[in-house]
């Protein structure tokens, strides 16, 4: 029984640094647009490239 | 250039149906009769229209061709045949423009563009390569669900050039404000719900973690400490996630009435207070965990109908649809510019060509025209005027140019007349209660008087926390969401289904209302017609068919009967230009040349019946072919009225046309002559309208615009004017008329679904709360069996989009 007073609270950090990216992931809107990114998945390789380069244009 | 307006003014697809030779066109697919041929480079590709030859031709100039590999992959809609736009981008590169739309950033800039048009995996695609086809453009990121996209632009690139491109791909651009905020503020409530919605998960899926343990018989000290472990992970839950609830149950409340989360809050309170008493004095059972589960599959089922709802109405993009035409005008100094037709002032000299909307009343100063006012008016045959003839906003210029002086703008026009109008809210009865609000209302009503009823009776025998518990496993049992989930859900699901075939709805009462209605008004010209006059005899005096010297004459001409020429000449044989000297053109009356040392003129025939145009061809003033052009019904108007007729509605006609071009109409139609209405001014359609209560009003003119504002359902079909989208409740982006078919059957069906959700959830509702207040139930089974009930009604509410699909 010992063993939960380790585990517990592992489990419930674990748990809170999920949600935390979570809500993080959600504010930089990467859940904005959830049915765009399925269907770009399909496209040649290439065009990743280009899309790739867009990415790091916007970061400048 | 010139060619493609005439080719946007005739419909590329509805071409005469001579010959038996079907192509499909390369780019859009569609079969047509009589196609154009790309020769250069590309092994005599067939199209529907040059529309979609453009598109071809750029798609292969950039090595694009990818873009027909992946059209067959992924295409949610029907592929729509290119109308080249004759649009004029200059004004993108106005100053105040600029100011409004486009985001500034040091090395870059951006804007937001609702592209319309987009409707396969393709366009997508095609979208996102645009960096390749321009050096200008950055980046460009497409929302494919809601046709949005960003343009990252390099800080030289201009506007128009995007603006050029977009349209040349066959894409209708309209740039989105760029403090946009009611964008803004949906994008933010909806990362919200997903945080509310996730921050519920998580604690939800702690808790019932340690749950399992304690219904596993976990005794002493570690069962306590579970417990209070459990309530603190709710409290983010209570105190966070569920906020939503107690604010809608607050404002129901103050408006004295009772909504479905009332009873949610009261569950959620009562239990949250009862499980920190259990845990404070030692006895007794705390429901952290079916609390939580409550929160998150309530915050889930509306997390899922908001989504499913985005998806299907595309309410805002409708919004993005109002379009705002650029103006060429003539300023102090005499010298032409472009501007937004939006900023005209009275005393404006503003120069028109064939092919432009008159963009506000004014009279002619010079030059002399055919003018279409069937937008206006309803009249479908041409207007003349010259020199000193008033125009109307709103009315388009067919043939010739002439410049005007811009007497009333905006407001004052007579179209901005019937705008404001349409602008003004609708002044109708009290919209029809939606049956499911009504039930659930009541059924609200009596959970909560009884729910106090157990409590007091149970605390009068002196066992409190027993009457406390039954009370709650009431309130979550019979949480109604279910039956607030059954309307919401399949009015969103007919929604979504009538935008994957391309008809628009605006707001989701519509659906109940077309069902109700049993009359629909139709709009003559523009609507069941085209609007359009084609060829409908050719009828020559000798053996010769004149094909080449009418060609040759028309070649240059600008009217919009030229162009139905020349697409009947180039369906029936491959023409030649001959040629010919002293070719001159004279708006409204026609045009003439000397051929062959012969003087030709192709001009109005003397006799004329209203139904249709006859136009002839003189050679030395002898009439030697008879043309004769019609206001063609569209492919599908009769088949249409046919099908509106068999579903039990009763179709009338209300056109400002003449008497006997409506009568004659109606007749092709199957429309009974006491259902129709001629020579109707704008104002006597609302009449006709307002009189019939629960009427359905299809049309597309702005004579239409007040009519369909008034009427219960207004649909405006494909080329409406913009005021009367605004005014519509649908509106069909697909030509025809056919598609109001398909909203009359996906609304009675749609119907159906509910009804049968609501009866459904009403049982089930009615045998949990018979066991909970009877106490066979305990708050935990009654969190789990709650779901269940919602969980069917989707079940049920899929199957049926998966059936029509």
């Amino acid at each position: 029984m010992e063993a939960l007073l380790i585990l517990l609270p592992i489990s419930l950090l674990l748990g809170g640094v999920f949600l935390f990216l979570f809500i993080m992931n959600v504010k930089k809107g990467d859940f904005d647009d959830l049915s765009t990114p399925a269907k770009r998945i399909l496209f040649e390789e290439e065009n990743i490239n280009i899309n790739l380069n867009e990415k790091q244009g916007l970061k400048k | 250039m010139t060619d493609s307006i005439e080719e946007s003014i005739s419909e590329p697809n509805a071409k005469v149906p001579s010959l038996n030779k079907g192509f499909d066109c390369c780019h859009c697919g569609q079969k047509t009769n009589n196609p154009l041929f790309l020769t250069d480079n590309f092994d005599k590709k067939p199209f529907c229209c040059s529309g979609c030859m453009t598109v071809y031709e750029i798609i292969n100039d950039h090595k694009l061709e990818e873009y027909y590999k992946l059209k067959d992959l992924g295409s949610q809609n029907e592929a729509i045949p290119v109308i080249e736009q004759k649009a004029n981008y200059a004004h993108y590169d106005e100053q105040n423009f600029q100011s409004e739309y486009l985001q500034k950033y040091d090395d870059y800039k951006k804007i937001k563009i609702y592209l319309e048009g987009v409707h396969c995996m393709a366009c997508l695609w095609l979208i996102e390569n645009t960096p390749r086809m321009s050096e200008e453009i950055i980046s460009a990121n497409l929302n494919y669900e809601n046709s949005l996209a960003e343009f990252t632009l390099t800080p030289v690139a201009r506007l128009s050039s995007l603006g050029q491109l977009l349209g040349s791909l066959g894409y209708t651009p309209h740039p989105i404000k760029n403090d946009d905020e009611l964008q803004n503020l949906k994008v933010k409530e909806e990362r919200d719900y997903l945080i509310r919605l996730g921050v519920a998960m998580a604690c939800m899926g702690n808790i019932l973690l340690f749950s399992i343990s304690i219904y596993a018989g976990l005794e002493g000290k570690l069962k306590d400490s579970f417990e209070w472990l459990s309530f603190f992970i709710s409290l983010p839950v209570f105190l966070y996630s569920a906020t939503p609830f107690y604010k809608s149950a607050l404002s129901s409340l103050k408006q004295k009435r009772f909504n479905i989360d009332l009873p949610v809050s009261l569950a959620l309170i009562l239990g949250g207070l009862g499980g920190l008493y259990t845990l404070i004095s030692g006895h007794g059972e705390a429901y952290f965990d079916s609390l939580t589960s409550l929160v998150f599959l309530l915050l889930l089922s509306r997390y899922v109908l908001l989504k499913i709802k985005q998806n299907g109405v595309s309410n805002s993009s409708l919004e993005y649809l109002s379009s705002f035409g650029s103006v060429k005008v003539i300023d102090n100094e005499g010298k032409q510019k472009t501007i937004l037709a939006k900023y005209l002032k009275e005393e404006d000299i503003v120069c028109l060509e064939s092919g432009d909307l008159i963009p506000a009343d004014g009279v002619v100063l010079e030059g002399t025209c055919a003018i279409n006012t069937s937008l206006l008016t309803g009249e479908s045959n041409p207007i003349k005027a010259n020199e000193g003839s008033s125009v109307f906003s709103g009315t388009q210029v067919l043939s010739g140019s002439i410049k005007i002086k811009v007497l009333h703008t905006g407001e004052a026009t007579k179209l901005g007349f019937i705008l404001s109008e349409v602008n003004k809210e609708k002044s109708k009865l009290s919209p029809i209660a939606t049956l499911s609000d009504t039930i659930s209302r009541y059924f609200i009503g009596v959970v909560l008087l009884l729910s106090i009823g157990l409590v007091s009776y149970f605390a009068l025998q002196g066992n409190t926390s027993e009457g406390a518990m039954r009370a709650l496993t009431l309130l979550i049992i019979t949480c109604p969401c279910a039956l607030a989930l059954a309307t919401p859900l399949a009015l969103a699901s007919a929604i979504h289904k009538l935008s994957s075939l391309g008809i628009i709805v605006k707001s989701e009462d519509v659906i109940e209302k077309i069902v109700k209605s049993k009359d629909i008004y139709l709009d003559k010209t523009g609507t069941l017609t085209k609007g359009i006059f084609q060829v409908s005899s050719w009828s020559s005096i000798s053996n010769n068919n004149y094909y080449d010297i009418v060609w040759s004459l028309e070649h240059k001409a600008q009217h919009p009967m030229a162009q139905s020429l020349k697409n009947y000449i180039k369906s029936m044989t491959e023409p030649m230009e001959l040629p010919y000297s002293d070719w001159i053109e004279t708006p409204g009356v026609g045009v003439s040349a000397k051929i062959d040392n012969k003087i030709y003129k192709i001009g109005k025939f003397s006799s004329s019946d209203p139904l249709s145009t006859t136009i002839a061809l003189y050679e030395n003033e002898i009439a030697v072919l008879k043309i004769q052009l019609k206001d063609n019904l569209r492919f599908d108007s009769i088949q249409s009225i046919e099908n509106i007729k068999k579903s039990g509605f009763k179709p009338y006609l209300v056109s400002g046309d003449s008497e006997k071009n409506v009568k004659n109409i109606a007749k092709i139609l199957g429309i009974p002559p006491e259902h129709t209405f001629a020579r109707v001014t704008p104002k006597d359609k609302v009449e006709i309208v307002k009189n019939s209560p629960l009427s359905i009003m299809v049309g597309d003119g702005a004579n239409d615009a007040m009519a369909l504002k008034e009427a219960e359902v207004g649909i405006a079909v494909k080329g409406s004017l913009d005021i009367s989208l605004k005014a519509a409740d649908i509106y069909l982006s697909k030509m025809g008329v056919s598609p109001i078919n398909e909203v009359i059957n996906i609304s009675r069906e749609c119907i159906y679904v509910i009804k049968r959700n609501m009866l459904f959830s009403i049982l089930y509702n009615l045998v949990g709360a018979t066991l909970a207040i009877n106490g066979y139930l305990n708050p935990l089974w009654a969190a789990v069996l709650m779901p269940l009930s919602s969980f069917t009604v989707l079940l049920s509410t899929y199957f049926w989009i998966r059936r029509r699909s």
